[in-house]
């Protein structure tokens, strides 16, 4: 025969169980704003057969169980999906970071439009043509110096917005790894207190959230590979290597590289860090070859200006009748974006080749005469010279690309970048959105549904209260016989 | 399969978004009136809009080139025409002094004047100035190309006048394919040999050697040396209205440019027009959808999070 109290704390667990339901219950719609919270469920398992309650019965012994054990607590989550998730995480945070970066370019350039570098090279083109048509007019002159000028500028401007960006981009990957620490540290620290709290048994639901989280976060800058289970053994590196191991955090460090660029290592052995993917190879392959590639695109497209025009240039004779000198300054080092200017004088002065800046009657506008013939053909009205310049715009380069052409496939080649990146950004947050929409499918707290719970778990707990009474007046019946 | 609250914020949040940014789109497009902002929006069509750009370009400074050039034509053009009928004066000149009768002192004196004056107004004619150039010289505008000759080679009893203008001819690019001289240097006008022999042909001389020859054979006095400078006239004439001609097809050439470039800019503005800029109707019609959709989305949203069992059960 079962003890006397025996259904009373059967019912009193129902009770326990129900109530406990309902604080769980609560703290799930606390939380239900918060996207990185998983929700939790009360783990209701049958209390185990005591001996108490066993009674002999005509097949032997009968026995019930003992109520309700709901000590347990267990999130709801599927690794899988969040593996997944973090995934997706990464390739879209590299393509979101691209398809900014692309844009403010796309927008430093400023094509097409009446105010690009197109015009500044059309204007260049058209001015020798007007010197061609009046080359004693010195208006016309200086009207060529300054649109020679104001192309020098231009190419100047392009080349140092490209450089700001690079800049930037150094910045933001400092910045990123000292983030990228701090988040690791976070995650050795929490796997620390994960390990003191549960010793063995069950983890503290609310830090291992906050860990998930974490790691999330920290994929959007790198792609990391997570290993282990809850407790122990937790695992995430970073091409290979271990970043955080349970409580040991390996941290990363930036230093200087040969093209003055920030490059990753890690701080243990030097070892450079292997990135293929998230933010951190975004920020990577945009300072090391997309970006240095426009801007050799861009070098070249000057080095093509000035050395074709100076080769011209110095064929002819000016106004003074000399013969011309450098149109477009030459330097040692190569002509490129950010240096190219007119010609100036040299220290000290040289006078085969003094400076064109200020001098528009030294613009060599009138071709040579011909030694050849008896006749004389040099003169101040002569634009020979200025003619075969005006016609270098259609000319080829030693590249067999016109500067045109070869300024529109630096442009293409931008554009065309900027579009893919644009494109894979919008398909890659689709594809993020859609795990985020799995994920929060089975871990998400559904007001709904905690709704419908709150009504079972208030009716079960009205009910076992119910038992509780009627037990309660069951026993005073049986105290109170006299 | 089983919905979130989150999920269902998300959501609505991502539409909302989607339109919101298609809207943002359309309203620029729009506002701007231009199809193409930046060259991500359209690769092949930034190119096209970019060579298109600079080919106009060039034909705007082509038809420039022709509206600088041109008047300098126009008065060359004219110059010619003065010296064509100066010189047609000399010869009926010539004529009436070889008449016999005008042999006399007084006729000569009175021819001698004149020719002197015909001779000042062709030097005159040959220095006329455009701007501060001079139109004969050839490429040296700033020296007269007609100028006394100083001596002792050759005589100047013999050869008043030199040429101190140059043989240089200004091209000028009417056209891509198509460059136009602008300018007659004044030795080929006025038939001076500077070593490839009398442009009017062998046994001719300079028009100011001709003037003083024919000066020299009416003081003479006799006939027929005269008449013989007629010869010498005629083939001064010739040439000075072969130049004329000359001229005058670069004249009506430049004329056909002017067409030609003014079409073609129309044609290529059009063609950027077409690339670049969006049409008007398509993109408003574009812009009162994304609207639609973008309402509807928010419509949507607002009901939507309204629901929940939370305010239905009580």
């Amino acid at each position: 025969m079962s003890g006397t109290f025996f259904g009373i704390s059967v019912a009193q667990s129902g009770l326990a169980a129900q109530r406990r339901a309902m604080d769980v219950l609560g703290y799930n719609i606390a939380n239900a704003n918060d996207p990185t919270y998983k929700r939790q469920r009360l783990v209701m398992v049958e209390g185990s057969v005591l001996a108490q309650s066993q009674e002999a019965s005509s097949l032997g012994v009968s026995s019930i169980g003992s109520g309700v054990n709901s000590g347990d607590i267990e999130r709801v989550r599927d690794s899988l999906i969040e593996n997944r998730l973090r995934q997706a995480g990464t390739a879209s945070a590299n393509w979101s970071y691209r398809q900014s970066t692309l844009s403010q370019l796309e927008a430093a350039i400023g094509e097409p439009s009446d105010t690009g570098l197109q015009t500044d090279l059309d204007n260049f083109w058209a001015s020798w043509q007007k010197v061609a048509t009046s080359p004693d007019s010195m208006p016309t002159r200086s009207g060529l110096l300054e649109d020679a000028s104001a192309l020098c500028q231009r190419l100047n401007y392009v080349s140092r917005q490209m450089t700001d960006m690079t800049g930037d981009l150094n910045l933001a990957a400092m910045d990123r790894v000292d983030k990228i620490n701090l988040m690791a540290n976070e995650i050795g620290r929490l796997n620390n207190e994960i390990g003191t709290l549960s010793s063995g048994a069950v983890p503290a639901n609310d830090l291992l959230n906050r860990r998930d989280a974490l790691v999330q976060e920290l994929a959007k800058e790198v792609d990391i590979t997570q290993h282990g289970d809850d407790k122990d053994g937790f695992v995430i590196s970073i091409g290979g290597t271990v970043l955080v191991q349970g409580t040991m955090v390996n941290r990363l460090k930036t230093d200087v590289d040969s093209n003055g660029n920030q490059q990753i290592f890690w701080e243990r052995d030097n070892a450079p860090v292997q990135i293929n993917g998230g933010e951190m190879k975004a920020i990577a392959d945009l300072r090391d070859q997309v970006i240095p590639g426009y801007m050799n695109e861009l070098d070249q497209i000057a080095q093509q200006i000035v050395t074709s025009v100076n080769a011209q240039h110095r064929q002819g004779v000016d106004l003074d009748g000399n013969p011309g000198g450098d149109f477009f300054q030459e330097f040692p080092g190569g002509v490129t974006a950010a240096n190219i200017c007119l010609h100036y004088d040299s220290n000290p002065p040289d006078l085969a080749n003094p400076a064109i800046v200020g001098h528009p009657e030294r613009v060599a506008a009138s071709g040579p005469d011909n030694p050849a013939t008896t006749t004389t053909e040099s003169g101040k009205s002569d634009n020979r010279n200025a003619l075969a310049i005006a016609q270098l715009k259609d000319a080829p380069t030693t590249t067999n690309f016109t500067i045109n052409q070869m300024y529109r496939n630096l442009i293409g080649d931008i554009g065309g970048a900027s579009a893919t990146a644009q494109t894979q950004a919008k398909a890659n947050e689709l594809s993020l959105y859609q795990f985020t929409t799995q994920q929060q499918s089975i871990s998400g707290v559904s007001l709904d549904e905690e709704m419908t719970n709150m009504i079972k778990f208030q009716q079960a707990y009205n009910a076992a209260a119910k038992v509780l009474g009627v037990m309660d007046e069951m026993l005073t019946t049986l105290v109170n016989i006299k | 399969m089983r919905t979130s609250l989150n999920q269902q914020i998300q959501s609505s949040l991502m539409f909302t978004n989607v339109a919101s940014q298609k809207l943002m789109a359309a309203q620029n497009h729009a506002a701007s009136g231009k199809r193409i902002m930046k060259p991500s929006d359209d690769v092949p069509g930034t190119n096209r809009a970019l060579s298109l750009r600079s080919s106009i370009n060039t034909v705007n400074q082509f038809a420039d080139n022709v509206t600088v050039s041109k008047p300098l034509v126009d008065v060359t053009e004219g110059a010619l025409g003065d010296m064509a009928q100066v010189i047609h004066r000399i010869r009926d000149l010539t004529i009436e002094a070889a008449k016999s009768d005008y042999t006399d002192d007084a006729s000569t004196t009175q021819h001698v004047a004149e020719l002197n004056g015909l001779m000042g107004q062709l030097v005159d004619i040959a220095n006329t100035k455009f701007g501060d150039q001079y139109i004969f010289s050839g490429t040296a505008t700033s020296t007269p190309p007609v100028q006394a000759n100083p001596g002792p080679i050759p005589d100047p009893a013999v050869q008043p006048y030199i040429y101190a203008g140059n043989n240089g001819v200004r091209m000028v690019q009417v056209l891509s394919w198509v460059s136009l001289p602008v300018n007659i240097p004044g030795n080929r006008v006025l038939n001076f040999d500077t070593g490839g022999g009398n442009p009017a042909g062998a046994g001719s001389t300079d028009v100011f050697t001709m003037v003083k020859n024919l000066g020299d054979a009416i003081s003479g006095g006799n006939v027929d040396q005269i008449s013989a400078q007629l010869k010498n006239i005629d083939k001064n004439f010739d040439n000075v209205l072969g130049c004329q001609a000359q001229i005058g097809s670069w004249q009506s050439r430049m004329e056909g440019a002017q067409t030609t470039l003014s079409d073609t800019r129309d044609r290529l503005k059009q063609m950027l027009s077409d690339t670049e800029d969006i049409d008007l109707p398509t993109a408003i019609v574009e812009l009162k959808s994304q609207e639609n959709v973008y309402q509807t989305a928010l419509m949507i949203t607002a009901r939507m999070l309204n629901l929940s069992l939370a305010s239905i059960n009580q």
